[in-house]
């Protein structure tokens, strides 16, 4: 049963297999008044996401079990429920040829690993405050 | 055999030497000794990275021989201050929370690098050493990190040479940094 998508949404996907930086991400989401809703691999992710669009955005490790974070936004650009959720890949890659691939993918927001709280803050922020067709590197 | 032997008999040294105060931009070690894009390096490169980032220890030595640098601490403070920031009033501890999780997920991603070392896995090294890399960066023992970006960095020819070494590098480094995370643990909630 698809969930009903709500206009004011204040949910954000969380989908990383380390508990500490789950927790992280979303001690950080909540400060910023929104509800983090966690899944540690990108199957579960995928698996919530056929069933539940109701997320005003989405932050995604790059490396999980089962169905990496790119694959991820692969599917969701080409899904009209979940093509409008900006995403943030999270990623302790330092490759720019992964960097060009995610933002090709349809990733909105970049962020390296290890990041400190302002910076997810800052990278949040710019992934609620821009349009998912709006790339940009944090 | 000791950890030290071993290393400075391969050509490595203790990588906890990487952190040495007075390494550029006194920034935590975590980036400085090996962003690198490429997925796969050689030996003699992955020897220069690490001679590379040792080299303020063996000028400070004097004697190119490698010793244990006592002073270089197993938990970088400066990665607890950025997630002090993320604390707020009322809640329980943040970085509390954090090292119980560290402490309780990172051994099984350790003794997974050390089975797959045991059956000379290349690929399951480098995941298992990809996910501890990043959660011990987050929690800031940093040193930890620096010998996962070895294991991932290790290609797989290389592997049968380096893959012990690298092993007690991180069991050394992973005790230690396990000492330093309870004792933090211990200092925030007495």
């Amino acid at each position: 049963m698809l969930t009903t998508i709500t206009p004011q949404t204040n949910r954000i996907l969380i989908a990383d297999d380390d508990p500490i930086i789950r927790h992280l991400v979303a001690t950080v989401v909540k400060q910023l008044g929104y509800i983090p809703v966690t899944v540690g691999d990108g199957r579960e992710a995928c698996h919530l996401m056929k069933v539940d669009a109701d997320f005003k955005a989405a932050i995604l490790d790059m490396s999980m079990p089962y169905l990496e974070g790119i694959e991820l936004i692969r599917y969701m650009r080409t899904e009209k429920r979940l093509k409008r959720i900006p995403v943030m890949l999270i990623t302790a890659e330092p490759d720019i040829r992964l960097l060009s691939d995610s933002f090709s993918a349809g990733a909105t927001v970049f962020l390296h690993k290890p990041f400190t709280p302002e910076q997810l803050q800052a990278a949040l922020r710019m992934l609620l405050g821009t349009r998912s067709s709006t790339r940009r590197a944090a | 055999m000791s950890v030290e032997q071993a290393t400075t008999n391969v050509g490595y040294a203790p990588v906890s030497a990487a952190s040495e105060p007075g390494s550029p931009g006194g920034q935590p070690v975590c980036g400085d000794v090996s962003d690198r894009a490429d997925a796969a390096i050689s030996i003699e490169a992955i020897d220069q990275t690490v001679l590379a980032a040792l080299a303020p220890v063996r000028t400070a030595c004097g004697s190119g021989r490698v010793i244990e640098d006592s002073s270089i601490e197993a938990l970088d403070q400066t990665v607890l201050a950025a997630l002090a920031e993320a604390q707020e009033v009322g809640e329980p501890d943040l970085i509390v929370e954090l090292i119980d999780l560290y402490l309780e997920d990172a051994p099984q991603w350790v003794e997974a690098i050390r089975a797959a070392v045991a059956q000379a896995d290349a690929a399951s090294i480098k995941r298992a050493a990809h996910t501890l890399k990043g959660s011990s960066g987050s929690v800031g023992v940093c040193q930890v990190a620096e010998i996962c970006k070895l294991f991932e960095q290790t290609d797989f020819d290389s592997l049968a040479a380096r893959g012990e070494t690298l092993m007690q590098l991180l069991d050394r480094e992973f005790e230690r940094a396990r000492a330093a995370l309870l004792t933090e643990r211990d200092r925030r909630i007495s």
